[in-house]
């Protein structure tokens, strides 16, 4: 019974393995994947400033009926640069909410575009010979401050303010800060369990690369085949966001997230065989020392 | 020789069916295990792209939800009696915010399975914020109303709309079984009565617990007819 | 000549005045069909989304509706309202299972005798809807955690039932005394009918027309779902005067679950009649049995790798 006792071990420190492998590949995409200047970069390829600022205009165009100033004063007032450098502030800021630390990055201003307003309002006030000017300030200022809120969230393209208001940010905040760490124990975990297969099963030390072998294997699959199926299942393109730029950034970057998945499945994979190939190897060559015992897996 | 060829068949039968016993053991725990994952991940997702950004006609039942951006500075004037705005069937209408709950959770006009997938919802036929009598929220106790029974009494709460911040403070803890409308009823007192399933392995409660809330602040951003006069 | 055409003129005056009169007398209010419909045991929301459809239609068209058009509601209401509860054939001395009691109710008192008392109003659900009591003992009224048990109780102290008890006001200034409101709801259809029979006829008219909200929604969920039928029909015609169209989702003996829906087949509403508690829970079963499935075939394959593989071996 010795013999099952070792399998059966084995066997439960291989489910083990299984899981903790599936973690240490999730924990290391994502902390690889799921950062201020990979989403800064990705939403500069995606071309996202562009998408936004035609966002901006639609809005305007809304909301001329009932404000009566035409799009042209925000849009021609902002330039893809500007664009580019809210969104990454955006971006940036949502990180630092995670790691719990407050964003050093400066604030959000558009001199020429509260130039444009401005110069609206006294376009129209001179024309309308409307001459109470404590009023006409009032109203530009609010009307500044609007603008720079709406093309804020605008900018939102991956929620952050939303998720930090509603609270989900700072859910996150409980493990982001320690992604890396969880990565390096994950990694070290996976590294103590096929030390305690090579203990458990010290009268046949090569069976240390067989189970370490099927146990990277089935992480593997577990890994790959799912983000195959969602990537070739087209699930990504029903996602139902009216807001372009927002459906952009977040398809792009879970595209990201499940190609990488895809990789490291596969990677894990090809290590999982290697170890088989090794096992048998191994395996063989003690089989030609003492060719009485080729069953089993102790 | 047969005996070895047999004990080397049965070696290589052993080494290929336990990979299938680990990885069928390992899909068993993963389908368990994975449950309240894709919950959390359900809310996250449904507060992330809460505010106007998805619109998911129901075209079999009619049913169109409708998610507004519900105000939450208001920087005007508040009045103690106001004007109640009446939510249409399936919209987002107001906001619970509590530091016991955590996250937000959007509140929906009307009682209808996808509503209970997308936030919490108020019954129809129990009054809206604001107005006079018991307002009746629900929500699935695996996702928006999984925090719920942190709640104690003494806690507050506060629910945003877009015609006024109501705050309540929890009175009572309350259970029932689902059979049991005596919590759900239309009461003369201003109160709000949240609920959700009883925690049960199986997910298949017939028991609800929750809390009754009394109305301790109104600020209304229309004054009301009494407040004009 | 002069006379003939003053005559006719006069006339004619007086018919065009007394019809204004009757017709002014006659043309309901959106306000009153809106106190009917509250009256009769329509829902604040469903009574809402009429009156939104109302609004949207006034707005594009000042002329959709008249008071010609509040008084057919207004008849409807009352028409469908008599499909749900009706008087129902004088049956005093029965035996009313969910009341046990034998005794038929008070005697009706003549003014002279009893203080006047207000005829219970029928309303809304608050107190001041309610007619008074000896113990002043409104439905409705403030939850006290613990529930009243209501009407599946013995009857076995008289005295103490009084404090229950709603009073009512006949046209003639008699009075009687009928149960409370939630002692009424808990009965049972059959009960309710029973009870009812138990008053004389004017005694039913006036029992039936002070008849809270909550009480008709009661009577209405526990009508046969034949009858139910015939309540929904009617309920359409009203719905329909708004643009509004019906449809029964769910119509059993214990529930109605109906849908209304625009013109444009937007779903505006879903009413219920009753309170209804949420399924907040999701069923896991299905896929916790998945799970166990899975884990006893490994298992299962476990046992069967150890008996052939490892007993072998050890037989060896």
């Amino acid at each position: 019974m010795k013999s099952l006792g070792r399998y059966l071990v084995s066997l439960f420190l291989s489910v083990v393995m299984v899981f903790v492998s599936i973690a240490a590949i999730a924990a290391l995409v994502l902390t690889v994947n799921v950062t201020s200047s990979k989403l800064c970069k990705m939403s500069d390829d995606s071309n996202l400033p562009e998408v936004v600022i035609g966002e901006i205009g639609k809005y305007y165009k809304n909301k001329y009926n009932t404000t009566g100033i035409p799009a042209e004063v925000y849009t021609s007032a902002i330039t893809k640069e500007d664009i580019s450098a809210e969104i990454e502030r955006n971006i940036v800021s949502g990180f630092y909410s995670m790691e719990k630390e407050s964003s050093e990055s400066s604030q959000f201003s558009l001199p020429e575009l509260e130039n444009s307003i401005s110069d609206f309002f006294d376009n129209y006030a001179a024309e309308n010979g409307f001459s109470d000017t404590e009023k006409l300030e009032a109203r530009k200022q609010s009307e500044i401050k609007s603008a720079y809120k709406v093309i804020s969230n605008q900018c939102d393209v991956f929620r952050f303010n939303s998720l930090k208001e509603h609270g989900v940010l700072g859910k996150l905040s409980k493990v982001y800060p320690y992604r890396r760490v969880g990565v390096v124990s994950l990694l070290c975990a996976s590294l103590l369990i096929m030390v305690i297969f090579l203990a458990v099963n010290h009268k046949e030390k090569p069976a240390m690369l067989y189970w370490t072998g099927i146990s990277e294997i089935i992480a593997g699959i577990f890994t790959a085949v799912p983000a195959a199926v969602f990537l070739s299942s087209g699930k990504l393109s029903a996602f139902t966001i009216k807001q372009p730029q927002i459906f952009t950034a977040y398809t792009s970057e879970i595209h990201a997230i499940a190609m990488a998945f895809l990789a490291a499945g596969l990677a894990v994979l090809v290590v999982g065989i290697a170890f088989i190939i090794l096992y048998k190897i191994f395996s063989t060559r003690d089989e030609s020392v003492a060719p009485t015992k080729p069953l089993p897996i102790n | 020789m047969s005996d070895k060829k047999k004990k080397s068949s049965g070696s290589i039968a052993l080494h290929i069916i336990t990979p299938c016993i680990v990885a069928v053991i390992c899909c068993g725990i993963a389908v368990a295990a994975l449950i309240k994952p894709y919950d959390k991940l359900k809310v996250y997702l449904n507060l992330a792209f809460m505010d106007e950004l998805k619109t998911d006609p129901d075209s079999s039942s009619g049913l169109v939800i409708t998610e507004s951006e519900i105000t939450e500075e208001h920087t005007g004037e508040t009045y103690e009696t106001g004007k109640v705005i009446y939510p249409t069937f399936g919209e987002m209408y107001a906001i619970i915010k509590s530091e016991k709950l955590g996250t937000d959770i959007p509140v929906y006009w009307g009682s209808k399975a996808e509503l209970l997938e997308k936030g919490a919802c108020q019954a129809n036929s129990s009054s809206v914020i604001g107005n006079e009598g018991n307002s009746v929220i629900s929500a699935h106790v695996d996702t928006f109303f999984a925090d719920l029974s942190s709640l104690e009494v003494g806690d507050v709460l506060t629910i945003n709309t877009n015609y006024g911040s109501f705050t309540y403070t929890v009175r009572e803890l309350i259970e029932f079984s689902d059979t049991d409308k005596k919590y759900v009823t239309q009461k003369t007192d201003n109160r709000l009565t949240l609920y959700t399933c009883k925690r049960d392995v199986l997910g298949n409660a017939n028991q609800r617990a929750g809390v009754i809330c009394d109305l301790t602040e109104s600020r209304f951003y229309t004054a009301g007819e009494e407040a004009e006069k | 000549m002069r006379k003939l055409i003053f005559i006719t003129a006069a006339a004619g005056a007086m018919l065009i005045t007394g019809s204004a009169f009757a017709a002014e007398a006659q043309a309901a209010t959106l306000d009153q069909v809106v106190a009917t419909a509250r009256e009769y045991g329509y829902s604040e929301d469903e009574i809402q989304t009429a009156l939104n459809k109302y609004e949207t239609d006034m707005a594009a068209d000042p002329y959709a509706y008249d008071e010609y058009d509040m008084d057919t509601i207004i008849d409807q209401i009352k028409m469908n309202g008599k499909r749900v509860v009706d008087t129902v054939p004088y049956n005093p001395d029965v035996t009313i299972p969910g009341l046990a009691t034998t005794a038929a109710p008070d005697t009706a008192t003549t003014a002279a005798d009893q203080p006047t008392e207000t005829t219970a109003a029928a309303g809304s659900d608050s107190p001041a809807g309610t007619s008074t009591s000896a113990a002043g003992n409104t439905q409705g009224g403030s939850n006290n955690g613990g529930g009243q048990s209501n009407g599946g109780g013995s009857q076995s102290d008289p005295a103490a039932e009084v404090s229950d008890d709603i009073t009512l006001t006949m046209p003639d200034g008699s009075t009687f005394t009928r149960i409370s409101a939630e002692r009424f709801i808990a009965l049972s259809y059959e009960d309710k009918l029973l009870y009812l029979g138990t008053f004389t006829p004017e005694q039913q008219a006036v029992f039936i027309e002070n008849l809270t909200p909550a009480e008709r929604r009661s009577m209405m969920k526990q009508l046969p779902t034949d009858k139910k039928a015939e309540v929904v029909d009617g309920m359409k015609d009203i719905a329909g005067n708004f643009g509004l169209n019906l449809s029964v989702d769910e119509m059993t003996d214990d529930s109605l679950v109906i849908a209304m829906k625009d013109e444009n087949g937007k779903l505006v509403s879903v009413s219920r009649a009753g309170d209804v508690i949420e399924d907040t829970g999701y069923d896991r079963r299905g896929i916790l049995a998945f799970a166990a499935g899975l884990l006893t075939l490994g298992l299962t394959g476990i046992v069967a790798v150890s008996k052939k593989y490892f007993g072998r071996c050890a037989d060896e």
